[in-house]
């Protein structure tokens, strides 16, 4: 039996709606999205002589790429390195997050507890949140400002100053790491939490009579379950690296020697922080063009490889 | 239930365009005065109270005070808008010379040429200022063309140089060393001034080094604090001993530019309407080794170790080193700070706080020339070309520069105005703290150093590279790697570097604004 599709002729009242309805958002779209990043990329062209904004082709690029991306300077170089530590980061949280995740949807002793702990760090002002961070290592006996965590390691022999980035740190990105997950841990748990809770009843059920583990249920079934959110979350992980700024900021709150605390999110917004000089303007700008060009086939490439080898989930 | 969801989306709609409206100013309205100004600064007494003195001579006034948090009062997207602009913005001058090429700010040489009333008789503006403020803020709207004109008011001038504990200073014991002090310092064996010599700050350091033996680390005194996570505060030392070696106007090395010189990046052109010329020759000063050297041979030891500092200097920013001195966490004898260090440190006063006092940076051995005293002015006040109220807002200009209100805002901020005056022996039975009158005993007997070329007799030639870029002593050498420079590097390698470094960017500003190269 065919089913016939008659197509309606909107009236002018329908249109009118219709009109009203897409007319603000189109015009939000078009001023904040569209104009912004025409602008930005008509920036990178050209370079404020004092005056005025004069094109000069590519020159911005040819100045800038050997630096970022080939070591021309190391602080530079350093910066775009260190950015990808948030890809480090965040994958060591995805696979806490499901176990977390998974051990909620199961309803584990103290659970609601738990889900509240986790996510108390978000709840929080992130600078209220770093500065407490901070306070638990510091190191500082002439000033008697000495914190829990770091006499602890004190007592063990381990006297380091863990916020010094003059010197070669063995400390500071440990330090960023461990706030990273700690503080970025809560939201993952919610949000893999309330994927698992659409997984059909009957699927638990199934498993309690058919005796299958713990772990059994969590790998063979929630997981390919939930791939289709595991798909995005390691998307977003790899686009997550344009927006890893504050934490080193917070935390290191100086880039240090050659830029070892810092990131190109962090240098973007020091460049842009100076709002009123439009060469610092360009120069980031220019940065954030070329690490997008160079960014896009990488994640291009990862949503195909994340298409072809995670299968489609229907439920 | 369409007509809902039609209202429903039409106020969704009206109230998310409220936050189309860009923030950084405002504007009330003609007939109201708007001023944003810097909250974090001064706070807002003092200009609360100048506006109701100014009410009092004109009862008609009416004002409107905006407080910003951020330092630069978001003064560039306000102006870029060109709408909803206060009529007066009291900020950092962070892209002034854009403002001003770009039209978005009002001459204001009616505010110079008014007359105020001083102590030593009326005076216009501009000669009431001191003479290294007068001409800071003057150029041409775009070079080469038109007059040359003032474009904002300079809010306050900052010294930076050194502050002392005097309970420490009044109990060190003088030991017998190397290093030669006058005399008159030291009474019935201790200290009774502070060091003016480098000779001296050297003894007093061994001297307080000496007294620090066998005690606990808890119980030693610091000799000298300075923060290593804030790098260009050593500016405060090192431009000054640049300066006294270099020579301030006059060079004193041949073939060399003088201090003030180096501002001008090498631009040596005298007309405007030619090209003007830069040079990495300035990075060649003699002066700038021996600053260097100077500070390396006070913080560290032949090894590169620190001595003489904080045993976290590393991670001790300005802010946790005056919270640190001034709160008492530590015994620092002397330690580098500027003249808002009382005004910024007031809620860490607590029973551990020592009495202390703001000195000159000591000077180099060799150097006999006037007592300096680097000093940054940051913060400017200036009128939008699309201010409402231009006319009041000038008015108010003159007003806050006479010298009534350029003492009073000494006596509510502790901070100075780039004026002529001494505010404590003006209004000397107000009860000026002992750090303000050091301070302004400082000011006083100190030639302030602003880094702006000052030599240049026509500011239309005041090099483009000043004007847009402002490049320090190092160049392009982030000062992130100061420290580990420092540690490594005499003032000649460093220096080297600098200039090595600074290469590219020079070649970028020659080709950008047109220039040539001068050697």
């Amino acid at each position: 039996m065919s089913i016939e599709v008659k197509k309606k002729k909107l009236r002018g009242s329908q249109i009118g709606f219709f009109i009203a309805l897409i007319a603000y958002p189109l015009i939000q779209w078009g001023v904040f999205w569209f104009y912004v990043n025409v602008q930005t990329i008509a920036l990178t062209f050209q370079e404020y002589t004092g005056e005025t904004l004069r094109f000069v082709g590519l020159d911005n690029f040819i100045r800038i790429i050997p630096d970022v991306f080939f070591g021309g300077n190391a602080t530079m170089f350093n910066a775009f390195k260190n950015s990808y530590h948030s890809i480090l980061i965040n994958l060591i949280i995805l696979p806490l997050a499901i176990v977390s995740s998974y051990a909620f949807y199961k309803k584990v002793p103290c659970e609601k507890y738990f889900r509240v702990m986790f996510y108390m760090p978000n709840m929080i002002s992130m600078v209220v949140l770093v500065m407490c961070f901070r306070f638990l290592f510091f190191n500082y006996p002439t000033t008697s400002f000495v914190g829990p965590i770091a006499s602890v390691f004190n007592a063990m022999g381990f006297n380091v100053d863990w916020f010094d980035v003059v010197e070669k740190s063995n400390t500071i990105w440990p330090l960023i790491y461990t706030y990273c997950i700690w503080s970025g841990f809560g939201v993952n748990v919610i949000m893999i939490c309330g994927n698992m809770q659409r997984i059909p009843q009957e699927i638990t059920d199934y498993c309690k009579i058919d005796g299958v583990g713990f772990w059994r249920e969590l790998w063979s079934m929630v997981i390919p379950l939930i791939m289709p959110t595991i798909t995005v979350f390691v998307l977003n992980i790899i686009m997550g690296v344009f927006g890893f700024t504050y934490a080193p900021m917070f935390i290191a709150q100086s880039p240090g020697t050659d830029g070892q605390a810092y990131t190109l999110g962090w240098y973007i917004f020091n460049q842009v922080a100076n709002g009123a000089n439009t060469s610092l303007l360009i120069s980031a700008t220019t940065v954030g063009i070329s690490w997008s060009i160079f960014m896009l086939p990488i994640i291009l490439f990862s949503k195909w490889v994340l298409d072809k080898f995670t299968p489609e989930v229907y439920f | 239930m369409k007509r809902i969801v039609v209202f429903l989306l039409t106020l969704v709609m009206a109230l998310s365009t409220c936050s189309l409206f860009g923030c950084g100013g405002g504007n009330t309205g003609e007939g109201v005065l708007d001023i944003t100004f810097y909250k974090g600064g001064y706070g807002e007494k003092w200009i609360n109270d100048a506006c109701e003195e100014y009410k009092k001579k004109n009862p008609d006034f009416k004002y409107n005070l905006i407080p910003e948090s951020a330092q630069d009062c978001n003064a560039a997207s306000a102006l870029k808008a060109g709408s909803d602009l206060s009529d007066i913005y009291m900020a950092n001058d962070n892209g002034f010379n854009e403002f001003i090429s770009s039209g978005y700010i009002e001459p204001i040489k009616e505010v110079y040429d008014s007359k105020v009333q001083t102590s030593n008789g009326e005076k216009t503006v501009y000669d009431f200022l001191i003479p290294v403020a007068r001409d800071r803020y003057w150029r041409q709207k775009v070079a080469g063309q038109g007059d040359n004109l003032p474009w904002a008011v300079p809010l306050s001038i900052l010294p930076g140089a050194m502050v002392y504990s005097e309970e420490i200073l009044l109990s060190t014991v003088h030991q017998t060393s190397s290093f030669e002090v006058d005399g008159a310092k030291i009474s019935e064996g201790k200290w009774i001034a502070p060091p003016e010599t480098i000779d001296e700050l050297m003894a007093y350091f061994y001297d307080i080094n000496k007294a620090n033996e066998g005690k606990s680390e808890n119980d030693k005194i610091v000799p000298f604090g300075w923060p290593g996570s804030s790098p260009n505060i050593l500016f405060f030392v090192l431009y000054q001993w640049w300066a006294e070696s270099q020579g301030v106007n006059v060079s004193n090395y041949s073939g060399q530019g003088s201090w003030y010189d180096f501002w001008n990046f090498g631009n040596v052109t005298t007309d405007p309407t030619q090209p003007q010329t830069l040079s990495l020759s300035v990075f060649e000063q003699t002066g700038q080794r021996e600053a260097i050297d100077t500070l390396r041979s006070l913080i560290f030891d032949s090894q590169g170790n620190y001595v003489n500092s904080l045993s976290s200097v590393n991670s001790t920013n300005i802010t946790s080193l005056g919270q640190t001195f001034v709160g008492g966490r530590a015994k620092i004898a002397i330690a580098l700070a500027s003249s808002f260090l009382e005004n910024e440190c007031k809620t860490w006063v607590n029973p551990d706080t020592p009495t202390y006092k703001f000195m000159n940076v000591p000077s180099l051995n060799s150097y006999t020339g006037n007592q300096l005293c680097y000093a940054s002015i940051g913060e400017v006040m200036y009128i939008p070309t699309k201010a409402v109220d231009k006319s009041l807002a000038k008015d108010f200009l003159v007003f806050l520069s006479q010298e009534s209100q350029v003492v009073d805002f000494a006596r509510k901020t502790g901070s100075i105005r780039p004026f002529d005056c001494d505010p404590v022996t003006i209004d000397g039975s107000f009860a000026w703290t002992e750090f303000n009158r050091s301070v302004f005993n400082v000011y006083k007997n100190s030639e302030m150093l602003i880094a702006y070329p000052k030599n240049v007799q026509n500011k239309d030639c005041i090099s483009d590279i000043y004007k847009y870029a402002t490049p320090h002593m190092f160049g392009a050498v982030p000062l992130e790697n100061l420290l580990a420079n420092l540690k490594t590097k005499t003032g000649a390698e460093l220096m080297q570097l600098v200039k090595e470094e600074t290469t590219d960017d020079f070649e970028g500003y020659q080709s950008t604004y047109d220039m040539q190269w001068a050697n």
